[in-house]
């Protein structure tokens, strides 16, 4: 009789390793991507499910407009449908999918004519007044209402340093991934993602 | 510095309580909209769209039409099987072999015309003629020399027929190629009257009337037996002579199968 069950639940074992895999779960991002290259739809619905979080999320924090983070984002996973054909799996998909995230962010802000600074040389001046925000008593009060303490903290970050944190938070990339993203040299990479952690830290004990 | 460098290489590590806070804050998901509307557009960029249904607009006229056709169709095929299976379409009027019709049946039933071997070969230079003339109708054949095989309307066709035929006859031409082609017109005679085509054709030179259908005869003598049972023995007899005079061809076995030995025997006698 035990046979009997023990035939069953390797039955029922292997039924769910098919349904996982059908789902997706043992692929990585590349093989996903690949088989919806070669027309597999539901490739593309479990790689949207792992990622459509955080690059919201991305979005979200890095515009700080939720109308316009959606129409990023939206605008983000059409490139990737578009240009397909010419995703190339030796490069990490998550590189992939954030580049083309961060560029069209970049597009989009230059298009709005707004300043995005490259150096962080020429951010002092933004520093000192996002930390005089972050230490604004009203503003972190209005802000923590909606969205928490950690979350206006970021907000008040500069662009390359919330960009650079949300990538390792968000993506979990490492520094030297983030700095392939972002399109800067590890050490800058690197000094931003200090700067920011530093800030977020200061932030948060009430420095 | 020192300091910064050792929390980065903390937080690098994973063991930092600021990772911790911020996936602890609210996580945001895009719209269910958002998400539909970016997996159609991944659906449809990679399933090839399909043909756009041509919508048809079913006209008023369209179920009466097609019910007539069916009607017609199944009509014609019914009607094409039958003529096929050698039924008769409308079952042929019961010859009547009552007293005051039997008369009638004598006149009506035109006995068929023996073919004999000359007129075979009248009808073959018919034909020969037809065939050189390019099948016209209207050429004047060989057979015209045969009157009391022609209708009346048909007399004066054939005078001329004559008329035109006979210095051919005359000629040695002709004879030539009678003599060449007999062999080839003995075996033709044989299979004359086998083939239906050739068959038309002679009894419509000849003016072979081929009444009697299948199953008429048979029915003439269901008429007789019936006429035999009912008492009428004197009207049955006369008409099993009618019978015999109209269906010369008709096997003596088939006869006594239908009537039955012992009718068949009276009837003879």
């Amino acid at each position: 009789m035990y046979r009997i069950y023990l035939c069953l639940f390797y039955f029922s074992l292997r039924v769910v390793r098919y349904k996982l895999c059908a789902m997706g779960f043992n692929h990585s991002d590349e093989e996903l991507m690949l088989q919806y290259v070669a027309g597999d739809a539901v490739a593309f619905e479990s790689l949207y499910s792992r990622h459509k979080g955080p690059v919201y999320r991305y979005m979200l924090r890095l515009c700080r407009n939720e109308a316009v983070a959606e129409e990023l984002f939206q605008e983000v996973w059409m490139k990737l449908i578009k240009a397909r054909e010419n995703y190339i799996a030796s490069a990490k998909f998550t590189t992939y999918l954030y580049k083309l995230a961060h560029n069209l962010f970049i597009d989009h802000y230059r298009k709005q004519n707004v300043r995005i600074v490259e150096d962080l040389s020429v951010e002092v001046d933004d520093i000192e007044h996002e930390q005089q925000l972050a230490n604004n008593p009203e503003y972190l009060t209005q802000t923590n209402q909606v969205m928490g303490k950690l979350t206006s903290l970021l907000e008040s970050l500069p662009n390359e340093q919330r960009e650079v944190f949300l990538l390792r938070e968000e993506a979990g990339m490492t520094v030297s991934e983030i700095a392939e993203t972002v399109g800067v040299n590890n050490e800058a990479a690197k000094s931003r993602l200090r700067y920011a952690i530093a800030k977020l830290r200061s932030g948060l004990n009430g420095e | 510095m020192v300091n910064e460098e050792k929390e980065l290489d903390d937080y690098l590590e994973g063991n930092s309580e600021l990772s911790n806070q911020y996936h602890a804050s609210a996580m945001v998901e895009p719209s269910e909209r958002l998400n539909e509307k970016i997996l159609s557009a991944a659906k449809d960029a990679v399933i090839p769209k399909h043909k756009k249904k041509v919508l048809v607009h079913k006209s008023p006229w369209v179920r009466p039409v097609s019910i007539a056709a069916m009607i017609t169709l199944s009509v014609s095929l019914v009607v094409t099987m039958q003529q096929e299976s050698g039924q008769p379409l409308i079952s042929a009027p019961e010859l009547s072999i009552e007293p005051h019709s039997s008369t009638a049946l004598s006149e009506e039933i035109v006995m068929p015309q023996t073919v004999t071997a000359d007129d075979d070969i009248l009808v073959l230079d018919e034909l020969e003629l037809r065939q050189r003339n390019g099948g016209r109708a209207d050429v004047p054949t060989a057979s015209g020399a045969v009157g009391s095989s022609r209708s009346e309307s048909n007399t004066d066709v054939m005078k001329d027929e004559a008329a035109i035929i006979k210095p051919a006859k005359k000629g040695t031409l002709k004879q030539k190629a009678r003599s060449k082609e007999t062999e080839k017109r003995v075996f033709a005679k044989e299979h004359l009257l086998k083939s239906a085509p050739m068959e038309a054709d002679v009894a419509a030179s000849v003016n072979f009337k081929p009444d009697l259908q299948v199953g008429q005869g048979e029915k003439s003598l269901l008429k007789i037996k019936s006429m035999w049972e009912a008492g009428k023995y004197s009207e049955a007899k006369k008409g099993y002579q009618e019978f015999y005079k109209t269906h010369p061809g008709f096997s003596v076995e088939k006869i006594k199968e239908i009537l039955g030995p012992d009718l068949y025997q009276a009837l003879i006698l």
